[in-house]
């Protein structure tokens, strides 16, 4: 996973699935976490990486960086909003 | 029995059928779209009055086939109650047919429902040298073929970057298929001559980074018939609704205007000439 400038709370890799999994796999670990936490994402080219960020956005997650890793990955990083 | 006016008939969304004294009856439908109350009667209506099923036209109809004549009067009453309207065919302006559009679609630009409702009110039966259809698709992915139509409307989205919003994530550029988006030293650049206005930098954005206003493009002369052509575009993009409805009357006028009976307005538009009906538009367009 990618160093980032950020205090990571916790990770999850959702390269291991597919759509809808993908956001599915993201959800359930925001869902694991406390108001204001931040979660690393590392996620695949593609589909996940064009739709996975504005689904967070619109659960209302703040996506704070996407970085884009060595092997093609890469690692979004979201602060939770709400309980 | 008084001598039967088809033409009449026809108009009123009765089509003949191959069964003598039969008739498929044609519903006014806006945008695809019917209540659970219209589509209980609709079911009674045929069940009571048809055969017990229902046609869904290629254009977002609904026909109910084997109407007898002597019940047309009866069908109408009974459809008003359920308020359901006969649809029209022949030489008018026919349904307008939209997508879900924006208050549906995630991909939506548009509110494209909205839109056909306002098109139907303005022009929905209105009487022409021939058939006209509009056609109302939120988005490029064009669920809707908007350029089978004679007046195609697509809906865009007409954009501007917010640097105090943007993290530099990049995926605008990713997903940008005109290849229209560069990023250097954390700015973003849009080149506005490769842009085609799709929306879907607005619509990957993570972080709401745009200000965007829904816009429209509009193709001209589309036809699926006999002749198959497709509507061409011939104006820039349509940034205000208000813009739109003077395009529009302009384009059904110039039809009403120079068209011969029995043809459609690609015909007209060939036979006329591009160049002047471009020249109509776009002096509605300036307003």
């Amino acid at each position: 996973m990618a160093e980032t400038e950020f205090d990571i709370t916790d990770s999850v890799d959702i390269t291991d699935v597919v759509c809808p999994v993908t956001f599915v796999k993201a959800k359930v670990a925001l869902e694991e976490l406390d108001d204001g936490d931040i979660l690393s994402i590392r996620l695949n080219d593609g589909e996940p990486v064009q739709n996975v960020p504005r689904s967070i956005k619109e659960e209302g997650h703040q996506v704070l960086k996407l970085y884009t890793n060595d092997d093609g990955t890469y690692t979004l990083i979201v602060k939770k909003v709400g309980d | 029995m008084a001598e039967v006016d088809y033409g009449t008939l026809k108009k009123g969304g009765f089509m003949r059928q191959k069964q003598k004294d039969n008739f498929s009856l044609r519903l006014a439908v806006v945008g695809g779209t019917l209540t659970a109350e219209n589509l209980k009667k609709i079911a009674e209506v045929a069940e009571k009055y048809g055969d017990g099923h229902v046609h869904l036209t290629s254009r977002q109809g609904v026909e109910i086939p084997f109407i007898k004549l002597k019940d047309i009067d009866d069908v109408k009453d009974s459809l008003a109650e359920g308020g359901c309207k006969p649809g029209v065919c022949g030489p008018r302006v026919r349904t307008v047919t939209a997508c879900q559009g924006s208050e549906i679609c995630p991909s939506g630009n548009i509110d494209t429902y909205d839109i056909a409702l306002k098109l139907n009110e303005r022009y929905f039966g209105r009487e022409l040298p021939h058939k006209f259809k509009f056609g109302v698709t939120g988005c490029q992915n064009n669920c809707l073929k908007a350029e089978e139509n004679d007046v195609g409307i697509k809906g865009a989205l007409e954009m501007k970057w917010k640097e105090e919003a943007c993290i530099n994530c990049g995926l605008c550029a990713k997903v940008c298929r005109s290849n229209a988006i560069t990023i250097d030293d954390g700015k973003v650049n849009v080149d506005f001559d490769k842009c085609n206005y799709c929306g879907r930098c607005v619509k990957s954005c993570p972080t709401d980074a745009w200000d965007a206003q829904p816009a429209y493009w509009l193709s001209f002369g589309g036809t699926f018939g006999n002749s198959i052509s497709k509507g061409t575009e011939l104006l820039p993009l349509i940034t205000d609704e208000e813009q739109l409805f003077r395009v529009t009357d302009a384009a059904i006028q110039f039809f009403d205007d120079n068209a011969n009976a029995g043809e459609r307005f690609k015909f007209t538009i060939d036979r006329v000439g591009a160049e002047k009906l471009k020249e109509v538009l776009q002096a509605a367009y300036d307003g």
